[in-house]
């Protein structure tokens, strides 16, 4: 029975990612059957629909024009919408009728279909044959590093073994000593003798000829197509850099055996074209036309081993809400969208790694499961935040993963809490007007907490959500007697209703994650309503006894402020203090407070320090520097207009047991984040 | 790579050493750190860096050490993090600072287990460590000595409000510590001459003008009286507005509050004590288990005889049976991310669920309705579930749930009743502990 749901989870898993992008027009779904749909789309998961539609009638296979075929993959903005889009297209034919090299660059992209996989595998071979002749050895292998770069373990090893049967192994591979190096650092030999577990795809299982008889006839339909020029600027910026390289002179010494240098190497090159892609994805600009230095600089954060595990597991929601606005038109507009994804990918990183809970150490070695097998990329792209951690419990192999995979805990990604049709009841309790708890507040803070949730989601398909519809007099076992579940009812009756009109990025969250995420939500508002009164005891002392307030003439303490910053929207905070008194004609001072209760006893002091500089950051990307301020009665303030500037927001943690009990590792930390980021004093209650 | 951090030996104590330096501005990283790591190198000995963690943790070595601070630089800092893999446990950080702030040097470093240091040989290279880094960068202030007496001293704030410690710093002499290195400013605030004379092991005159003072021949041995006399000479010599008898009394006091006490909790909550205890920081913990060995649960009422036993009053049975069983299974999903053994619903289990309810000062954080409608029912059902289980327990519904028992050789217990006690507070979540009730109720199964 848990086979039959899990089968049933992952074919409206695959609908919903479909139906995330708005702007389809599906095939009616025949059982979960991967028949090609006419309208399929791989569309952008943006709320503003602004994807391009994949282009009327494609795919044609009968004008053979490969490029038109690969484009609307280009598209996609993440593996998961890569596999998607491919459940409804005939792949097998899709790929068969694609050039050597457009293959290779299908194949960058993630995990191909299992019945295609074979034939791109095998025009994987044709290409690497094809460029050694053509190209001569040097150049060749750039584009070798490439193939290899973007293709699974499992793939490569299907290759290796077709060329040491035919004995190419030593007129190809075998004159690429840095590619080779590349292969043996993942553990992979050029050898003859395949592993034990190795089972060769269906080229061999066919007539038994030689690769290169096989091979002759894609050769000469790729004639025209393989032009040097072209391909090289498709390759991502560093294998281009690497083709200068070999193009000047110091060529062949740099080349020549025995002088390998891998000591810069990332064993894990496999990100780089993965990142090439999704990063440019929909920009409308290939990354040969945005200039290298700016794509350099917008990734210098992300390792590959980031972009790997976080693309994979990065699904929908990879893009921030502001992109839609700023991306568009224009060179400038692809830069823009290119560094606003990249600051949204490491955001995702730090997510995921906290998630793993095991350091960078785990984000690599998810980066190897995935990059180790096929399988193993898809049942990431596919699960998301869920089959990454059990993928990651159960060491890369999928088959104990799946099982796992409803136990994982799982990371939301993004979801937007539309405006609140009803009044949710049991929030009423929540309601503390003193201290700025109003409903609207409440309901907006629990919005954000939704929003940042861990737990398991039910996929964003109507059909789904109406079979699974909660009943108000009959909770499931472990809801009974909860007070929450009528608070639970309403919130999934809301969201399928949003799902209805397509506003939905996220289906509801499931019972258990959803208690939990009110569980911490409700210890969040109790500190900070702590905290408001506090700060108001504070403000009423005179100026030199006040602790937090003493810059403050005469302060005045707003709780719950609307405020609005290009890029994060409407976001409330927590305390806005402003000068009330008299001035001398300069602007008034404002700042900011952000509550926190985290537990983080138990860390050490490097973890500790990276998590106060993530929190750091977000407050004052939040509610620093340059704020606009919402609320009317505030207005009478600021006679220059609603924007002031902040020049501090204060940071405070719910301290006592939830702290390390190092005091003073605690406090070095506090220190070091403080001038990291500038702006922010992060403080322990 | 795994590390063993100062956290995983718990209640003993550490050495701390702090140190602060400027940077030239200009220099390249590698030229200007090299005698940094040099000096590490050549002194620390059996507490040397065995790994580097930059983006991953890697093994100990200049290359690696470059590599890591180059992937975590920033525009205005970059930081690196060396750990060992064995005892003695090593954890040190590295935080530099680019303009627009001063250029700077960050470090802070913990070996334990301190008494490493009771070797005079050892203690006298980590001096020449620090005295080589602070010829070679100018300091402010550096510092080496026991974790649990710093927090004792309270440092860093040292009876300071935050806003202000964190914007002065070491700013005067707050305290001695067994080694320090006091910057410029500081030799200022006392007169070179007077620090100069300072009565001390060893007081030296650095080329750029600071001062190296070590109290005695040995870090460890601190807490010895020889150790506080010395050290409260000093103090009041370079504070001559401190009283030496009041100074060396507080330093007694501190040692006599971190003399090791031996728990000898009461059996029933034993287990339960050493926990609470193990999350004590190091130099409390001495007071906080001679208070818990002076503290005796109250004898659990939650119960009556067997012949005392109430009836049951409710109509179906299994209907309510199956509603308790619906309450513990709640506590299992409140708690069972935290506490994975709360699946087992064990005797050990009810000594994880006290614990976490406390750590997280569950009853003092939520709302009391909260508590009293959700928590209160679910903890009673968990209790009464493990009665039933373990002990061979029979229920007894009742309508109201406080009535609700349990029914173990002569007595019937109350274990909604119980839990509704626990809620209370956070003291009261260890005056009426799950664990207790389970093991008074085992004596009395007969």
């Amino acid at each position: 029975m848990r086979t039959q749901a899990l089968a049933h989870g992952w074919v409206a898993l695959l609908a919903a990612v479909l139906l995330s992008t708005g702007c389809v027009t599906l095939a009616p779904r025949r059982g979960g059957s991967t028949e090609a749909g006419p309208n399929a789309l791989c569309a952008e998961p943006a709320p503003s629909c602004e994807g391009r539609a994949v282009p009327p009638g494609w795919p044609d296979f009968s004008s053979s024009d490969s490029e038109a075929l690969l484009a609307p993959f280009l598209t996609c903005t993440s593996p998961a919408e890569y596999v998607a889009l491919q459940e409804h297209v005939d792949m097998p034919r899709l790929v068969q009728s694609l050039t050597d090299w457009d293959a290779v660059r299908l194949g960058s992209l993630g995990p191909v279909r299992e019945d295609a996989a074979g034939l791109l595998n095998r025009k994987r071979l044709s290409f690497l044959l094809h460029a050694t002749d053509t190209y001569g050895v040097a150049p060749a292998e750039v584009f070798v590093r490439y193939l290899f770069d973007s293709a699974h373990d499992d793939e490569l090893r299907e290759l290796l073994f077709w060329l040491a049967r035919d004995k190419r192994l030593d007129t190809t591979l075998g004159l690429m000593p840095r590619a080779q190096a590349e292969l043996e650092a993942r553990g992979l030999k050029l050898s003859a003798r395949p592993d034990r577990d190795f089972q060769p795809g269906d080229l061999l299982r066919g007539a038994g000829r030689a690769v290169t008889d096989l091979l002759t006839h894609e050769q000469e339909k790729n004639a025209w197509y393989t032009h040097y020029s072209r391909q090289r600027v498709q390759l991502p910026p560093s294998y281009q850099k690497d083709l200068d390289e070999v193009e000047r002179e110091g060529a062949k010494q740099h080349y020549s055996a025995g002088n390998v240098v891998l000591g810069s190497v990332d064993h894990l090159t496999f990100g780089v074209p993965l990142g090439f892609y999704y990063l440019v994805a929909g920009t409308g600009h290939g990354l040969h036309s945005l200039s290298r230095g700016e794509y350099e600089q917008a990734v210098r954060q992300l390792t590959p081993l980031a972009l790997v595990a976080t693309l994979y597991v990065g699904g929908k929601g990879m893009r921030p809400l502001h992109e839609a606005r700023r991306g568009g038109a224009g060179l400038q507009g692809g830069l823009e969208t290119l560094r606003a994804r990249a600051g949204a990918l490491a955001e995702k990183t730090r997510e995921l790694q906290a998630r793993l809970g095991t350091g960078v150490e785990g984000l690599r070695e998810l980066g190897r499961y995935i990059q180790a097998r096929r399988e193993a990329g898809r049942f990431v792209a596919v699960g998301g935040m869920d089959a990454a951690l059990a993928l990651y419990e159960a060491r890369g192999d999928v088959a104990r993963a799946r099982p796992l995979m409803s136990r994982a805990r799982s990371g939301a990604t993004g979801s937007s809490p539309g405006k609140s049709a009803e009044r949710q009841g049991a929030l009423v309790s929540l309601v503390d007007k003193e201290v700025g708890h109003t409903l609207d507040v409440v309901e907006a803070k629990l919005a954000a907490a939704e929003l940042e949730a861990t737990g398991p989601r039910l996929p964003k398909d109507v059909g789904v959500l109406e079979k699974h519809r909660p009943s108000l007099d009959v909770p499931p076992s472990e809801a009974q007697g909860n007070p929450r579940w009528r608070e639970y009812v309403d919130y999934y009756e809301k969201r399928l209703g949003e799902v209805k009109k397509g506003e939905a990025t996220e289906g509801p969250l499931k019972w258990e994650p959803y208690e939990r995420m009110r569980a911490w939500f409700a210890r969040g508002l109790a500190f900070e309503r702590d905290r408001v009164k506090l700060l108001r005891e504070d403000a009423a002392k005179p100026r030199a006894q006040r602790s937090f307030l003493g810059d403050f003439d005469s302060p005045r303490i707003e709780i719950q402020v609307g405020v609005r910053k290009p890029g994060t929207g409407l976001r409330y905070a927590d305390v806005l203090v402003i000068e009330e008194g008299g001035l001398g004609g300069g602007p008034r001072r404002v700042e900011t407070f952000s509550f926190k209760s985290r537990d983080f006893s138990g860390l050490d002091r490097e973890t500790l320090t990276a998590r106060m500089k993530v929190d750091a950051s977000e407050a004052l990307r939040n509610y620093g520097e340059t704020l606009d301020i919402r609320r009317d009665s505030l207005q009478s303030l600021l006679p220059g207009g609603s924007e002031v500037q902040v020049p501090r927001v204060r940071l405070i943690y719910e301290g006592g047991k939830l702290m390390p009990t190092d005091v003073d590792a605690s406090k070095a930390a506090a220190l070091a984040t403080e001038k990291a980021v500038p702006g922010v004093e992060v403080l322990f209650q | 790579m795994k590390v063993l951090g100062p956290g995983d030996v718990k209640g003993e104590d550490s050495l701390r050493l702090t140190f602060e330096g400027a940077l030239e501005p200009q220099a390249a990283l590698e030229t200007v750190l090299a005698p940094f790591f040099q000096a590490l190198e050549d002194h620390a000995g059996d507490w040397m860096p065995e790994v580097v963690s930059g983006r991953r943790r890697v093994k100990y070595s200049r290359a690696n050490l470059w590599k890591a601070l180059e992937e975590r630089r920033d525009e205005r800092s970059t930081d690196a993090w060396l750990y060992r893999t064995r005892r003695p446990t090593l954890e040190m950080s590295l935080h530099v600072w680019f303009p627009p702030l001063p250029p700077a040097l960050d470090v802070m470093t913990t070996v334990q287990p301190l008494t490493l240091f009771a070797e005079e040989e050892r203690s006298r290279q980590l001096v020449e460590m620090v005295r080589t880094w602070a010829s070679c960068y100018p300091v402010t202030h550096a510092a080496a000595h026991s974790v649990a007496d710093r927090a004792l001293a309270g440092a860093p704030d040292f009876g300071r409000d935050a806003r202000t410690a964190r914007r002065d710093g070491f700013d005067r002499i707050y305290e001695v510590f067994w080694l320090n290195v006091f910057g410029p400013k500081l030799v200022e605030t006392v007169g070179r001459e007077r620090m100069l004379s300072t009565p001390a092991h060893r007081v030296e005159e650095l080329p750029n003008g600071s001062v190296l003072l070590v109290t005695w021949p040995t870090a460890a041995d601190f807490a010895s009286d020889e150790a506080r006399r010395a050290q409260a000479r000093a103090h009041v010599h370079l504070r001559p507005d401190l009283d030496f008898d009041t100074v060396l009394r507080t330093l007694r006091e501190r040692s006599a509050s971190l003399v090791p006490v031996e728990p000898r909790f009461h059996p029933d909550v034993a287990p339960l004590l050493s926990r609470v205890v193990e999350s004590v920081a190091s130099h409390e913990r001495p007071r906080r288990i001679a208070e818990l060995n002076a503290w005796r649960p109250p004898e659990p009422e939650e119960w009556r005889p067997a012949t005392a036993v109430l009836p049951s009053d409710v109509g179906n049975a299994k209907r309510a049976l199956e509603q308790y069983s619906l309450y513990a299974e709640q506590l299992v999903a409140l708690l069972h991310t935290k506490v994975p053994s709360v699946f087992e619903a064990t005797p050990e289990s009810l000594g994880d669920v006290d614990y976490q309810f406390w750590h997280e000062d569950f009853p003092r954080v939520f709302e009391r309705q909260l508590i009293d409608e959700h928590a209160v029912p679910s903890t009673g059902a968990y209790l009464g579930q493990v009665l039933v289980r373990h002990l061979g327990g029979t229920w007894i519904p009742r309508q109201k749930l406080d009535e609700a028992q349990v029914l173990v050789g002569n007595r019937v217990w109350f274990p909604f009743a119980r839990a509704r006690h626990y809620m209370r507070s956070c003291q009261s979540l260890l005056d009426f502990s799950l664990t207790q009730l389970y093991r008074v109720a085992q004596r009395h199964r007969g």
